[in-house]
Formats: structure tokens, sequence, C-alpha cells
């Protein structure tokens, strides 16, 4: 993770809380609300995020008015959807807990499961 | 009987393929000691790759140990030219120097692709976790907000991953039982175990015997995971977790033929099968029995190489009337480089006289 890992999250955060176009300024003056932050620190990082592809920017009068790419709810799904693939993945990105089972599977297993329970707490 | 080796080699590299496969898909001690189980698919595996290499590394380079020495190496220039003189030992290098170096390249291309990939995607997904995931209950963990339950980890971040559907889904013992087991894919660094097991799947798709071990490492390694996270928590607790999260996901009115991969290892762990005292030996003795006839077909073949260019006597003759007039005057020492050259094709008169 890079440097400012944490304070990418919380300017992301800012960002998808407003909901439109805003400037750093007011990304800084509501993130300063919980920590003292300099303008630049804030600047620098959400040019950081604007390369990176997190973040579009235009510029309006002096000042970059700046809007999320796409919403939260986007990147979890895009998220979820690599770590559900169903297909095999041979690079092996994630390792996955379980895979998949068969409803017959399910309650075969679930009475397996309560009977081998049982027999445990009748030892 | 010396140009028979890259032969011998092939027919072992396909006879222990197939035995081993056909034997340890019906061993039942793999499935109660899944590490030494991994273990013995790997050597299998390894067994196989470097014997049909070394098959056509032989074929190809019939003199592997005199580039060392000068005129060692104008010795290896001459049977290599000698070799190819024939028509028949000059196809044998070309295809065992051809095959040789497309499949090296082959694994090697799709070994460090596959690394590259994960890297770079492990990165990406790393990154965007970063941004819309939450901290976990504890270091390294990490919770998405979605319903759906999931629970993965991130081999080179060592990150592991939970959605929110999954917390709602389980209590505490089973939250611990479910991180202990991807702590053992973490430090156990399965992630490498699978990606090579996969990188030869992808690098010989049609060999089906890479593929059939890939699939088993791949059931192995969750095994090994398992087991690991048993000796932590309750092996019904880590049951009862499997099945809760894996029950949630069930896609409606999907229905196949059954017996899949996740059933069999819940299965196992409410069956719990205590490891039987002779299964300990016998994989033991599986691992030796893979590795031995490794070592001792490579070792001929190797040890070949090298006495060849050592005690010349009897083979000189033999070698200067099928080397021709150049030989003269290069020593015993010399002329001794060439018998390997030169068996590979007067092997066969031998025989026939």
């Amino acid at each position: 993770m890079s440097r400012f890992g944490d304070l990418e999250a919380a300017i992301m955060d800012v960002m998808w809380a407003a909901g439109g176009p805003i400037r750093v300024r007011d990304v800084a003056d509501e993130l300063n609300r919980s920590r003292p932050l300099a303008f630049n620190t804030v600047q620098t990082v959400m040019d950081n995020l604007f390369r990176k592809g997190w973040l579009n920017r235009q510029k309006s009068g002096r000042a970059y008015w700046y809007v999320t790419v796409r919403s939260r709810e986007d990147y979890v799904a895009g998220l979820m959807g690599e770590a559900l693939a169903v297909a095999r993945d041979p690079a092996a990105t994630l390792v996955r807990l379980v895979e998949d089972l068969e409803p017959s599977e399910v309650a075969q297993l679930r009475a397996a499961l309560n009977a081998a329970a049982e027999r445990e707490a009748g030892q | 009987m010396r140009a028979m080796i890259p032969y011998l080699l092939v027919a072992y590299a396909i006879a222990v393929a197939g035995s081993g496969t056909w034997w340890l898909r019906r061993a039942s001690w793999p499935v109660r000691l899944p590490r030494l189980g991994i273990a013995v698919w790997q050597a299998l595996t390894f067994t196989v790759v470097a014997s049909a290499l070394l098959a056509g590394l032989i074929l190809a380079v019939p003199c592997l140990r005199v580039w060392a020495d000068w005129p060692g190496l104008k010795a290896c220039v001459m049977s290599v030219r000698a070799q190819y003189a024939s028509p028949g030992g000059a196809l044998a290098t070309t295809a065992g120097g051809a095959v040789t170096l497309f499949a090296t390249g082959r694994l090697a291309w799709f070994t460090v692709s596959a690394l590259i990939i994960a890297r770079r995607r492990r990165t990406r997904h790393d990154e965007a976790l970063a941004l819309v995931g939450r901290h976990g209950p504890a270091p390294g963990m990490t919770v998405l907000d979605d319903d759906r339950p999931a629970v993965y980890c991130l081999p080179g971040r060592r990150r592991i991953v939970l959605t929110t559907g999954a917390l709602r889904r389980l209590d505490s013992p089973q939250l611990n039982a479910v991180l202990a087991h991807e702590r053992a894919h973490l430090t156990g660094r399965h992630h490498l175990v699978i990606m090579f097991a996969e990188a030869l799947r992808c690098a010989f798709p049609r060999v089906r015997f890479f593929g059939i071990a890939a699939n088993q490492i791949g059931g192995l390694v969750e095994m090994a995971a398992d087991d690991a996270a048993a000796r932590r928590a309750h092996r019904l607790t880590l049951a009862d977790a499997l099945l809760t999260l894996a029950s949630a996901r069930v896609p409606a009115g999907a229905l196949g033929a059954g017996g899949t991969a996740g059933a069999q290892r819940i299965r196992r762990l409410i069956d719990s099968p205590q490891p039987a005292r002779g299964a300990r030996i016998t994989a033991a003795a599986a691992l030796a029995l893979i590795a031995a006839p490794a070592v001792a077909l490579s070792a001929p073949a190797l040890a070949v190489m090298a006495i060849s260019h050592c005690p010349p006597s009897a083979s000189h003759a033999h070698v200067m009337t099928t080397a021709g007039q150049s030989m003269h005057g290069t020593g015993p020492e010399t002329a001794a480089h060439l018998t390997i050259a030169g068996a590979s094709w007067t092997s066969g008169a031998e025989t026939a006289s």
C-alpha cells in the first residue's frame, strides 16, 4: 500500500459522500474536522487519485473540480466479481475459501453435520 | 544400449505418469495426509517433467559434460557433426533439441506470465480494497460491504478479505476457524503450489496427466489448510462455517451430478478420518518410489556421459572406424568423446551383427 493509503481512502469517502463535483479546498475542510491536514497534502493525494483513474477533474476558474469516476458500489461489485468468479484462475490470484455446492449436497452435509455433532455431544 | 537411454526415459515418464495417477487417485492416504499427498503429486510431476526434458537433452547434446575444456569442446563439435552425418542421428538430435527447447520455453513462458498476471491483478485488487474496504476486526483483515458471503485471501499481500454477508452469518468460533484456514494458505504459500501445477496444465493442455495433477493438488491444498485450521478450532465448527458460507450462495435450481470438491472437503471434516498407522509409511514409500527411479535412471544417463570421455580402450578403435580420418592424431582422450555420439548409430550395427 502507498504511503497515503489511508488518506486516499478517506478522500474517496468524502468524494463519494459529496455526490457531485467538489474542490480540493472542500475536501481538505471536510477532512480537517477529524485531523489536521495541509492543503498541499490533500492536493497531492487527489492528484495521485486522478492519475490512477479514480477521480476525474475539470478546471473551472482557478480551481479544479473533482468527481469520482465510479460509485463505491461499482468497485465493490468489481471486487466481488473477481472473488466469486466461477472460472478457474491459473494464476491463483485469489484463494477462495469454499467452492460452490449443489443444493442436494447442502442438505445431506447439514444432516451429516448434525448427526456428528450429536454423537460428539453424547460422548 | 546408450542410444536407448533417451527413449527409456520417455517410456519411463509415460509409465510413471500413468501408473502414478492410477494409484494416487485410488489411494485413501492422500486425503488423510494432504500435505504428504501434495508432496507426492509434486514429486511425480517433477519426475515426469525431468525425465522428458532429460531425454530431449541427451538426444540433442550427446556430450553434455565436455564443454569445460577446449579439446573436449572440439571433440564435442566433432561428435555432434558425426551424429549429423548419419540420417537417423541428425533427425534424433534435431527433434530432441527442438522438443526440449519448445517444452522448456513453453513452461517458462506460462510460469512467468502467470506470476506477472497474478501480481498485477493482486496489486489492482488490493488498491481497490484499500479504498472501498473497511478495516476488519484483526490486522491484515479487510471487510467488504456485500451481502453475499465470501471469504478469500490475497496471497502476495497477506490480506484476508471477508464480506459483511460472511461476517453476519458466522459466529465468533466459526470466524476464527475460517481465519485459521486462510492464514494456513498464506503461511503455506499455497498460491505458488497451485500456480506451478496450473502452469504445467496450461503449458501442456494435451497431456492429461498435468490436468489431473493440478486438480488433485488444488483439492489437497484446501484439505491441508482445513487440517491446519482444525488444529486451532474444532473441525465440526469449521465444517459448519464452510457449509453455512457455501449454502448461502447455492444458485437456485442449479443441479448437477453432485460430489463436488467442496462437498468432499466438508464431508471429510465431518467424518474426521484418523490417519491410519500404515498411511504415513505408504506415503513415504510412495515418495521414495517416485524419486528413486528418477535418480536411478538419470544417474546412468549422466554417468555414461561422464565415463565416455575417460577410458577409451575398447571403444577407441570402433570410433576410429566410424568417425573417419579426421580422428587421427587427436589422441585417445579426445577420441573417447566420440563414443557416445557414435553409440547412437553404431549400436544398431552392434545388435545386428
